[in-house]
């Protein structure tokens, strides 16, 4: 649930927050509710580590089956490091 | 109490490994006994490279990849950087003690010797060459 604040910026501001938003690759909106945060000191909610877990694994079973091992071999020799 | 991750046991929640079953019970008993779970900075790149692979290979959608990083962001993992100057001889001798050609792996069993605890993987080769020289990898079977 989202509530909606319209904030007045001088042409400035919004010059500024745009040209940073469009740096970051987000809308000038989301960039403003991330400063919002910031400056309010409030972290985004962690999430719950054990159901994080358990819905990794749900949607794991929705794919084919496949070697981890392989694969996190396969990414290291692709980042030129693995022997 | 702290434990280092290698990246086949988060590998394995996202795919239908054999093991996962084994990995997923590690990872939730270590959550709910207030386990600090460790990795060396690497570990992401080395998750996004799969990540890529699966798409490339069909196996996951793209969009499914949006879904997946919260989760394991979720997961909390304290990522170590690579210090140049402290870490880097004592990386090159692990690899070189488990006779490697490349260090990435030699990386983990660093941080957890720094955390004095050992590193969890899937990885039976090298867990097996690493009980052969004495170094602190535990195998998840």
């Amino acid at each position: 649930m989202t509530r909606a604040v319209t904030v007045r910026l001088d042409e400035a501001d919004h010059a500024a927050l745009a040209r940073q938003a469009d740096q970051l690759r987000v809308s000038p909106g989301t960039l403003a509710r991330m400063l919002v945060h910031a400056g309010l000191g409030e972290d985004v909610p962690a999430r719950d580590a054990r159901a994080a877990i358990a819905q990794l694994v749900r949607r794991s079973q929705q794919r084919p089956a496949a070697d981890a091992v392989t694969l996190v071999n396969d990414a290291r020799a692709a980042l030129g490091s693995h022997g | 109490m702290s434990v280092v991750v290698d990246a086949s046991l988060i590998v394995a929640l996202v795919v239908a490994d054999e093991r996962q079953a084994a990995a997923e019970a590690h990872l939730q008993g270590w959550v709910e006994s207030g386990e600090d779970l460790h990795a060396p900075g690497v570990l992401p790149y080395e998750v996004a490279n799969v990540l890529a692979r699966l798409v490339f290979d069909g196996d996951l959608e793209a969009d499914g990849i949006a879904d997946t990083w919260p989760d394991v962001a979720a997961l909390d993992v304290v990522l170590h950087p690579f210090d140049l100057t402290q870490d880097g001889s004592a990386v090159a001798a692990i690899t070189t003690r488990l006779r490697r050609r490349h260090a990435t792996d030699s990386t983990y069993i660093h941080l957890a010797q720094q955390l004095d605890t050992a590193l969890w993987t899937l990885d039976g080769p090298l867990a097996r060459n690493a009980a052969d020289v004495g170094l602190p990898v535990k195998l998840i079977t």
